[in-house]
Parts: structure tokens; sequence; C-alpha cells
């Protein structure tokens, strides 16, 4: 055993004391001669050296840190908690850190005010965009039960083209109901005609939000009706529920059951009977119904046995929701009812079930009562949002560590006045957090001004008042803190990790590490903005592209109009085209079953060809009345187009592609059409009359393909009525028509579409989409530039003092910036490298979508990388001036 | 034991009725206390040194550091004219509480009662 060593005993104790705080080395020495007065008395009463240390140590060293609360008690007056005592958590430090950070942001102005605002506008802008993305995804929730509601829709085949149909036929849905017990309710609506008009003696409202529904409507969705009985309001015949909104449009009040309103739309007016208001429906519904008009209205009790009369259909299922049983049983419904049905048509029909909470995302089906939102266009923007985010942190990575040479030596002052690395690090998270904070506020005050805007763009209304949510601001402030943690962790670990004694000898360089990850976030943020530039150009020359594509007919210069459903009416029709006909600038009008700016997959027809043998063959088909090709601008290339002159005329038209397609070259004449009978026996021969220039309905983008018209000049109502003109005087031809159809027929109103308006509206999604890649490409390319303002006064900044020293040995201002300039220069050329093929490779694959579409060029490319080498030397060249023509002097004479 | 209050509200008087006296140095003025009271005032060194810090810097007491024969140092209080002072009033003080302790455990205290 060693021996014992009082002094160093004596020592350590003295040590032990030291290290408490507030034990200043007075108070110690007196304690310790304390110490030795007490041991000396106890070594008088005989104790070992070893023991007297221990009793004196005993006695006279309670905790050290219970001593020093000692020597503070007696000290300071009122009841202080000594400094040791008080709580040392990062938390509790911050109000001190958040004052420090006030400090340091207000001294750094600039540098704030480029990453708050930053900071704030990504913040605002995926908010608005998550607000949106939210809005969109709550589209049917609110229905009660609407986990367990599906929308029943046709899935038909012709032959290889798939088709699925939005609607289906009358019996479908009470069929289900009766033969599956698990589909507990069914309701069927549809919509007549395109537009409607419900009017009251003062006021008439034209709306395409009326709609016929069965009386089992408010069994499935659970609409509020807040007068009337939803048991019995649509069970008879001209019967109505009108909506609140409506009701207070027409009568300044909702309770007004019993009154009556007139409801025309295909049908001569009638009067229908007000048996139920019912609550808005909302906004945010795939089926934004205004009126429902009782089934008995329109439909005959033979209709709705018609499997090919359709309607919306939609079923709730038991509380099991085992939507996939019932799948299972879909085939046997199939073989039972639908196979013989479309055994008719050619086809095979199957049941798909839709989730009533996914049809509005989902893709437009075949005869959707609405357009659609779009999933893709929400992926899309959820991943926009999450980007904008990671830029705006990425710029305050990038701004915070640039102002290192800044905080270095404040960093190296407070490690060496014995601040640990911890507080260090909570004072700079405390000053991220504040930042972010604040940007988070200012992102509320942007949010305000923009919210018109972003109501015209998304179609949804946000008010201040519906903004202002305290979940909102709260959601905003949250995201706001959580962005400060993330940004702000790598620069506060980065600037704390300076070593007092390089910073302090003025050794400290910016490490090459910093400055690597500073260029690659640059190189990052440059890249992606010129993604997105070049993207939204090729995205605009693909939708003009699409607009201003020859398609082979005259798409300016021809207007439609909807054949009215009321007999007197439609034997006016013929005589309105033939007077029609006679105006000068018309070129001609016809009648159609088809519309050309419709979808036109192809058809499976049996064809006979010119050496008298069967060919299966797959043509788009329209039906056409007289003087159809001529009305479009298209013309008869080979033949004669159909007569009306002949008394029985029994022929088909084919197009160019179709006789290429063929190889009927030559031959044209002499191809037949076959009708078929249901079990396929040839029923009787069409003749090949004529052949048609090529053209394209619907969508440009697709390849004109073989096309064969059907003949039908019957009036059919709710077909169309095209009328082609001179484009150059179709308002005065307007004029002229005018008198004509209110001569014909008075009580319709005179009501035409443009087919190009119609064709240009094809591509209202790529002009969302366009808009939306606008407006986040403007925030992005904001941001990027505050990205590069700050690198550029940071680089300008360290290199202050070897700027001035080339001037003093006569470097003219001409050679600092170009040095100054070459930086960058080269941080752009990287980034091209990277975002030309990045970029060529996104919008290649966007422009997949459309088998015919623009063809790659540099130009877009080039463009944009122009745009970003102009504005990188513009904002270059205020700092690079800026430097090159301060005074030497100046900068080497500091420090 | 004396009361806790009591102890801490004695302390002042005490250290300087002893300094009254002559210089003393710490471990010295609680022995004093300790036998004045017959070991029923037992100070700690823990509460001692800082109140005689405070005092000092007070400037009822002044200090100074003695070097001894056998080399240790030790700190010795001496009394100041503020000192003295205080111990007087404070002397009153007491002087007043013990009269009427004394009265009243005396055989006829005039007392008004009820």
């Amino acid at each position: 055993m060693k021996a014992f060593d009082l002094e160093k005993a004596i020592g350590q104790w003295r040590k032990s004391l030291q290290k408490q705080q507030g034990l200043e080395p007075g108070f110690i020495e007196e304690l310790e001669a304390n110490l030795r007065d007490r041991m000396e008395d106890y070594l008088e009463d005989g104790l070992t050296e070893q023991e007297a240390f221990r009793l004196a140590g005993e006695k006279t060293m309670p905790p050290a840190e219970h001593l020093a609360d000692e020597y503070y008690k007696a000290r300071t007056p009122g009841n202080k908690k000594p400094p040791w005592r008080r709580k040392a958590s990062l938390l509790s430090k911050m109000p001190m850190h958040f004052k420090i950070g006030v400090r340091n942001l207000n001294k750094r102005r600039v540098y704030s005010v480029l990453n708050v605002s930053g900071l704030a506008v990504s913040i605002c802008a995926s908010f608005l965009i998550w607000l949106y993305v939210q809005e969109q995804e709550s589209y049917d929730r609110h229905y009660a039960n609407a986990d367990r509601i599906y929308r029943v829709i046709f899935d038909v085949d012709y032959e290889d083209v798939k088709a699925p149909q939005a609607d289906v036929g009358q019996p479908v849905g009470p069929t289900l109901k009766a033969d599956y017990p698990e589909v507990v309710e069914v309701a069927r609506l549809r919509r007549i005609g395109g537009t409607n008009t419900l009017a009251s003696p003062d006021n008439s409202i034209e709306s395409v939000d009326f709609f016929v529904a069965d009386d089992q409507f408010f069994n499935v969705f659970s609409a509020e009706l807040s007068s009337g009985n939803p048991e019995t309001a649509l069970t008879q015949p001209n019967t109505v529920v009108i909506s609140e909104e409506l009701a207070m449009k027409f009568f300044g009040r909702t309770d007004v059951v019993g009154h009556t309103l007139k409801y025309s739309g295909l049908r001569p007016p009638m009067d229908v009977m007000i048996t139920g208001v019912m609550k808005d429906l909302g906004e945010h519904t795939h089926l934004p119904l205004k009126a429902l008009i009782s089934y008995g209205t329109y439909f005959l009790e033979s209709d709705l046995s018609n499997w090919l009369r359709k309607s919306y259909t939609y079923i709730m299922l038991d509380e099991h929701n085992d939507i996939e049983s019932l799948r299972a049983k879909i085939p046997d419904f199939n073989k039972r009812y639908l196979d013989e049905v479309f055994e008719k048509i050619h086809a095979r029909g199957n049941l798909l079930f839709q989730p009533l909470t996914s049809i509005y995302l989902d893709e437009d089906y075949l005869g959707e009562p609405y357009p659609h939102g779009n999933r893709q266009n929400l992926q899309i923007l959820t991943a926009v949002m999450v980007f904008l985010l990671v830029m705006a942190c990425i710029n305050y990575v990038n701004l915070a560590t640039a102002r290192s040479v800044d905080r270095a030596v404040e960093v190296g002052l407070r490690k060496t006045l014995g601040s640990s690395r911890l507080s260090l690090f909570g004072q700079f998270m405390a000053e991220a957090v504040l930042l972010a904070l604040g940007s988070g506020l200012l992102a509320i005050l942007i949010a305000l001004p923009v919210l018109p805007y972003y109501s015209q763009v998304t179609g949804s209304l946000l008010t201040p008042q519906s903004f202002l949510t305290l979940k909102n601001i709260g959601a905003i402030l949250f995201v706001s803190v959580v962005i400060g943690f993330i940004s702000g962790t790598y620069p506060s670990v980065y600037l704390t990790s300076f070593t007092p004694k390089s910073i302090l000898k003025g050794r400290f360089a910016t490490g090459k590490q910093g400055a690597l990850l500073r260029k690659s976030l640059i190189i990052t943020q440059y890249v992606l903005s010129s993604v997105l530039i070049t993207w939204i150009l090729i995205v605009t020359s693909q939708i003009n592209y699409m607009k201003n594509k020859e398609v082979g007919f005259d798409k300016e210069g021809l207007i439609q109009m909807t054949i009215p459903d009321d007999l007197a009416a439609m034997k006016n029709v013929d005589a309105f085209i033939r007077r029609v006909n006679e105006l000068p600038h018309v070129r001609a009008a016809a009648k159609t079953l088809s519309d050309l700016s419709g979808y036109y997959p192809g058809g499976a027809q049996r064809m006979e060809g010119p050496d008298g043998l069967p060919v299966s063959t797959n043509m788009s088909a329209m039906t056409i009345g007289y003087d159809f090709i001529n009305t479009i601008g298209a013309s008869i290339v080979e033949g004669r187009g159909f007569d009306r002159t002949l008394p029985e005329e029994k022929s088909v038209l084919i197009n160019e592609a179709a006789v290429a397609a063929y190889g009927w070259e030559g031959h044209e004449l002499e191809v037949k059409y076959l009708g078929l009978d249901r079990q396929g026996k040839v029923t009787g021969k069409w003749k090949v009359v004529g052949v048609v220039s090529d053209f394209k309905p619907g969508e440009s983008y697709v390849e004109k393909g073989p096309m064969i018209f059907y003949l039908d000049n019957r009036t059919i109502p709710e077909s169309n009525l095209l009328i082609g003109m001179d484009s150059e005087h179709m308002e005065a031809t307007l004029l002229e028509i005018i008198p004509i159809w209110e001569e014909h027929f008075h009580i319709f109103p005179f009501e035409i579409e443009l087919i190009k308006e119609k064709l240009d509206a094809l591509y209202w999604r790529e002009e969302t989409f366009r808009n939306l890649l606008t407006t986040v490409s403007v925030i992005i390319v904001f941001i990027t530039s505050l990205g590069i303002i700050g690198l550029i006064s940071f680089t300008t900044e360290v290199r202050k003092k070897e700027l001035a020293l080339r001037k003093v040995v006569g470097a003219s201002v001409k050679t600092i910036m170009s040095l100054l300039s070459r930086q960058f220069v080269m941080l752009l050329m990287v980034a091209s490298l990277i975002a030309v093929p990045l970029g060529y490779y996104i919008t290649d694959q966007w422009l997949m979508n459309f088998p015919l579409h623009i063809n790659f060029s540099i130009w877009p490319f080039v463009l944009t990388l122009g745009c970003c080498l102009i504005f990188t030397v513009l904002a270059l060249s205020y700092h690079a001036f800026h430097a090159a023509k301060a005074n030497p002097v100046e900068a080497l004479r500091s420090e | 034991m004396a009361y806790k209050t009591l102890v801490a509200a004695s302390t002042k008087p005490l250290i300087l009725s002893i300094l009254a006296h002559g210089k003393s140095y710490g471990y010295q003025i609680i022995k004093n206390v300790e036998n004045l009271s017959d070991g029923e005032l037992s100070w700690t060194d823990a509460m001692l040194y800082p109140v005689l810090h405070r005092m000092e810097s007070d400037g009822l007491i002044q200090s100074e550091w003695v070097i001894q024969e056998n080399g240790r140092k030790r700190k010795y209080y001496t009394i100041t004219n503020k000192g003295r002072e205080e111990r007087e009033v404070t002397r009153v003080q007491w002087m007043n509480v013990n009269t009427a302790l004394n009265l009243l455990w005396g055989s006829n205290p005039q007392l008004e009662l009820g």
C-alpha cells in the first residue's frame, strides 16, 4: 500500500474546488487554511494524517457546489439562483441566443434580406401548393360512407380497342342491387344534353349542373335537404330538387318547396315542381350538381330496361365494404346480362368499380360529366413542393457558410472565453431558427396578395379569411421552424468546428471542403433552374405546335350547334341548312352525329377489297350528313361525296390514309363495306364511292389515321349542326345567321361553339401544367439568383485583399472583373454540361406523351443558358465592379 | 441544536462581538462559538466563511493574510469602526429581546391579558 501523501491529497482537494464555478482563489486559500487548522486539532487528538484529512475534509467541504452556493448567497442580495444552478439546456438559453441572433442579423442586413426573402418565397409557394394538393385530394370525401361508394363503369372492348365509359346501361345498377346483397344502395343520374335551363317567371338560369336523378340519389349521397323529404322528393315525374344557392337566385329564400319552375333542355319547356331544397354540395365534388330533376321527367319506363341507354351509376356496399369479392362475381354478371347486349354491337363489355374518392383524380373516361383533376400533376406538384423547400434550405446553407469568414473570429473569441461548442452550436441554430421563423411570417404576408392569383390559376377560391386560419398559420410556422433546424444544422456544425488557435492567428482560410459544397449547391441550383426554364419553353412550343398544326380541315371557320330535342324544331333543320347555305361567305352546312373535337378510336370493320376478298380493317368511323366534307373544308380527292339527289344512297367514303394502309391505290372505288348481322352474316354491301383528303379530328398530336364515313342525314336530337364559313368574315356571317335561326327555332336560344376553341381546349391540361411550371420556375430562378448573389458577394469579400494587392501592382478594373467572372462562368459551364442532357431527358420523356411532337432543338437550351449567363454576369458586375473600383488602401489598411 | 433561523440571525452579532475583543481567524471563531454555547451552536465552515466574506465587503470587518512561523498562511479578521457601531446597534436590539424574555420568564411579569 502506498504511503499517504498529505500535500498531494490537499492538492487534489484544492483542484476539485477550483473546478467549481463561483469559488474564487482567495476563498479556496482561506478554506485550505481552515482545513489545516482543523487537521492540526485532529492530529493532536492522536489521529493519523490520513484520518485527520478525511475528517477535516468532511467538515470543511460539503459538496463544492453547495459551498459555492453559500458564498453566492452571502454575496448576492435577493433570492437569485447562482449561475451554476440555473438551467443550462439549449432551450433555456434560447431567449439569449435569439437576442444575439437578432443583433447579428441586423448587422448583416443584406445577407439577412437575401436569406429571409428566399426562404419566405419558397415557404409561401410550397404551402400554397400543399393547400392545392390537399384540396384536390379532398374531393368527394365529405360524403358519409364515401369509402363504400363506387361508380360503376363500362369497360367496353371493341375487338382490340378498349374504351372505358363513365356511364353504364340503365338496368346495371338495379340488377346489381337485386343480385348481390352486399350492394345496399344504387343511384343513377344523367345530364340531358349540353346545358339545361330552369326558369322562374322573372329569372332564367342556364347551366351544365342540372341532372336528372333517380329517387335513390339521397340514399347514396348524403346531401342534406333543408326542406322537402329525401325519400319522396324525386319519385314523381316533373319534380325537381334545387340547391340552396339556386333557390336564393330564383326566389331570394330557401323555403320554396311547392313552387314551380320551367325546365327546358332538349325538350320544349315544361313545368317542374320544387319538392326539395338541398344544401349546396360544395366545390369539392366531381359532381357539383345544382338541380336534380326526377328520373321520370325524362326517362320512360321502357328506357329503364335498355342496357344501352346509359346513366352514371353509383352503388354503396354494406359495412364489410368487400369490393374484391364483388369484383370476383362480375364475370358471372357479364355472362348473364352483358354478353348478349354487347354482341349486338360487336363488342365485349365488362363492369368495373371505381371508388368515389378517386374518381376526381382518375383519368377521364368516355362521357365524363365534368373534366377531372390530374393525379400526375399533383404528383409533379408535390415533388415541386419538396424541391422548393430543398432549394430554400440549400440557399440557406450556402449563404450561411459563405459568411464563415465573418463569423470565424467571433467563434474563435467565444471559444477562447470558454464557450463550449454545444453552446455555440445552439447560438447558430437559434439564428437559423429565428431567420426561418421570420421567413415564415413573411411568407404569410407574401401569400396574402398572391391569393387572388392562386384562386385564378387553381380555380379554387382562397380568401384571406379562409387562408389565415390558426391551423394554416400554425402549419407555416411549424414548417419554418423545421426548415430552420434542417438547414441550420450543417452551417452550425461547420462554423463551430473552427479551432480558436488557427482563427486568431489569422491563418483561417475557407476550407476546400466548404467551397466545394457551396459550388456544388450553386451548380445544383443552376441546373434545376435551367432545366425548368427549358421545360417551360418546350411545353409552350408543343402547345403552340398542337394548336396551330394543320389538321386537314378548316378549324378557324367552323361553328357547331346542337339540334334541339323538339319535334317542331327538328322539322325546320333542313330548311335552316338550306337558308344558311345561301349566305355569301358560308361554305356549307351539314348535320353530323360526330364531334370534330371528340375522341375517335379505331373501330373494326369488314371490308371487301378490290379482289373481292373480305378484309378486316381498323378505321375510325364518323357518321356524317350530306355536305359534311365540304363544310369542314376537306375535299374529295377521288370519286364523289354523298349525293343528296340520289334516291337511295347506299355507300360509304374512306380517306387517303385508309387507301394507303390497305393498299387499295388505283382501285379505291372497287372497295366495299360489308354490313354484318349478329351471326356475322353479310347482310348488305355498301360501295366506297369516294376518297376524302386526310384530316384529324380531336387531338392534333396523333397521326392522321384511316377513317371511314357513314351517311346519316336524319335529324336526330342532341346531334350536331356544323356550319363552315370564311373565317375572315365570321362575325358578319354570324350576324346573318342569327335571324335565320330565330325564324326557324324561335323558342331555342341561338347558341354556338367555335370548333377552334373546342380543339384548343383539348390542351387545357398542358396549359395548366405550363402555368404551374412557370410559377414554380419564377420562384426557383428567384431563389437561385439570391444564392448566386450571396456567393458572389462572399467571393469578392474574401478576396478583397488579394484584389487590392493586384490593383496596387497594376491590374486594371477589367482584369479584375474577368478574374472574378471566371469562377462563375466555370460553374455555369459545369451546370450546362449536366443541365443539357438532363433537360433533354426530361423533356423528351414528356414529349413522348404526344405521338406527334416538336423536334428536339438546341435553342431552348441555348436560350436558357444564355439567360443564366446574362443574369450571372449582371449580378457579378455590380460586386466585381465595386470591388475593382474600391480604393486598395481601404482593404489593405484593415488589421 | 439551535433553530436554524436563530443561528442565522445571531451569526453576525456573535462574529462582531468576538472580534470586538481582538483579531481572530475563521476556525478560531468557530471554536470560540462552540465553547461559548457549550456545543449548542456548531457552525459549519461552509456557513461561516461566506458570511465573513460578505461582512468584509460590507466594511464591518477587515482581513489580512498573516504568514506564520511554520510558513502557513492564515487570514485574520479585525473589526472596523463601522463594525463596532453595528455591534452596538445589534447589542441594543438583542438586549431588548433578552430583557423582555427575562421578565416574561420571571415571577411577576406585568401583563394585560384576557
